[in-house]
């Protein structure tokens, strides 16, 4: 894929070079939505919002990551999704079963390839972990999912959340240290290969 | 339960960036030291390390459906080519061709169903022109019918007036039956348009009539053919091009 081509045609004007650009980044975009905001709607709502809005100003992209570039955009629609909801509370929905019985997590997270064992801790795991993101402040939570999710360096962070790089390692420490607090009691969640891992890279 | 290690905020910090390989050498090198000696500060680094392996455990999400945008929700208008060369000729020949077209097959369709009601209106009022003919009563229905559609035709009254002429006909027997359709009641059997075209010699004065109908009717079709393949051809022409433009 040439992306500066895409990049430099979608901002002539050419929306078809731009849908190829959302067609690339889309998977990332809504990942940082879902986890930010912890619901599928509205991260459906604050991804579609972010590549508007990305395809509105992409004026305003100087170069760097074009994936820094558009996380940027989804993490503050996502903290102003967030402040919406503040104004205004509401009660999520899960999707419902056959039964009417609540789904702990939707189908598309789990993997088929596991057994019925392991699937059950991945999400039980999964649930855990957005639970304690969700108690997370929204910075601190927006830098680790950067970060540790989504697998940038610290200097692409920096440029997505469009802080100083010290600001960045700071969050990010604290945020590290919040979550092992809240997943002390999932550690039974792991699988083995995780919990061998202190070992092997101490 | 177990007690936490009371590690300073800036060691974690340390810590966690040491984790991802983000402290320059030096400290690097200093921090390393430290985790020799401080068992506390291995345990922080190994929880620290375990928290980071189960964020980065979870898969990425697939989007639920595709984000692309569509010319409103990206608030652009979809750009209008120019159309290309030739559409509007070939657009307005379509709109021409079948105008005419529908005009030819109207007034085809009309001239074919006045021709019954004429005759079945009376036989006799195709007959003043027969008659003028050489009062011969145009020799049957068809023939009047067909008279009756010339009759617009100038050379037609030229030659009607003509045969008028040379009709042995009386001229006042001529403008009474013209006058008074009814009056072809008081004919006899033996003045009937048959007998009167086999006695003053109409079939002969037809033949120049029939033989013209029998030209323009073929040209009509032909006409009518030509332009319904004119219209049809010139449409999915324009359409052609105008498809072609778009890609």
């Amino acid at each position: 894929m040439d992306e500066p081509g895409l990049i430099q045609a979608a901002r002539g004007g050419d929306l078809e070079a731009y849908n190829r650009l959302v067609l690339v980044y889309q998977d990332i975009v809504y990942s940082q939505a879902y986890r930010m905001i912890g619901e599928a709607e509205a991260a459906e709502d604050a991804t579609q919002d972010a590549f508007i809005s990305a395809y509105r100003h992409l004026e305003d992209y100087r170069g760097g990551s074009f994936k820094a570039w558009l996380l940027r955009i989804v993490t503050n629609a996502c903290y102003d999704e967030l402040r919406r909801r503040k104004r205004r509370p509401t009660t999520p929905l899960e999707p419902l079963d056959a039964d009417d019985e609540e789904i702990e997590s939707p189908h598309w997270i789990a993997d088929p390839g596991e057994s019925p064992e392991e699937a059950a801790e991945r999400a039980e795991l999964a649930k855990a972990l957005q639970h304690c993101l969700a108690d997370l402040p929204e910075d601190f939570r927006a830098v680790v999912l950067l970060v540790d999710v989504q697998g940038m360096d610290y200097v692409e962070a920096s440029q997505a959340v469009g802080k100083p790089l010290g600001t960045v390692k700071s969050r990010l420490a604290r945020a590290r240290l919040r979550l092992r607090d809240c997943l002390q009691g999932f550690w039974e969640l792991l699988p083995a290969s995780f919990r061998l891992v202190d070992e092997s890279e101490t | 339960m177990k007690s936490q290690p009371l590690i300073p905020p800036r060691d974690w910090e340390a810590l966690s960036a040491y984790l991802d390989g983000e402290l320059d050498p030096k400290q690097r090198l200093k921090l390393g030291i430290r985790l020799k000696e401080d068992a506390d500060l291995r345990t922080a680094l190994q929880e620290l390390r375990r928290t980071r392996t189960v964020l980065r455990s979870q898969p990425r999400l697939r989007a639920p459906r595709n984000f692309t945008l569509t010319p409103q929700m990206a608030g652009v208008r979809a750009k209008v080519r120019p159309a290309p060369v030739g559409f509007g000729a070939l657009r307005l020949a379509s709109v021409l061709a079948t105008i005419f077209f529908v005009i030819v097959v109207a007034g085809d369709l009309v001239a074919r169903s006045a021709k019954p009601s004429i005759v079945a209106q009376s036989p006799g009022v195709a007959a003043p022109w027969a008659g003028g003919r050489g009062g011969g009563g145009g020799g049957g229905p068809d023939v009047q019918m067909k008279e009756a559609l010339a009759v617009n035709d100038a050379t037609e009254t030229e030659e009607a007036a003509a045969s008028a002429a040379e009709t042995p006909a009386p001229p006042a027997e001529v403008e009474t039956m013209a006058a008074t359709p009814t009056a072809m009641s008081t004919l006899t059997p033996e003045a009937t348009p048959e007998a009167a075209l086999q006695d003053t010699g109409g079939s002969t004065s037809e033949q120049p009539t029939e033989n013209r109908e029998a030209v323009i009717w073929p040209v009509l079709r032909v006409l009518q053919v030509l332009l319904a393949l004119l219209a049809v051809g010139a449409g999915l022409g324009a359409w052609y091009l105008r498809r072609s433009a778009r890609f």
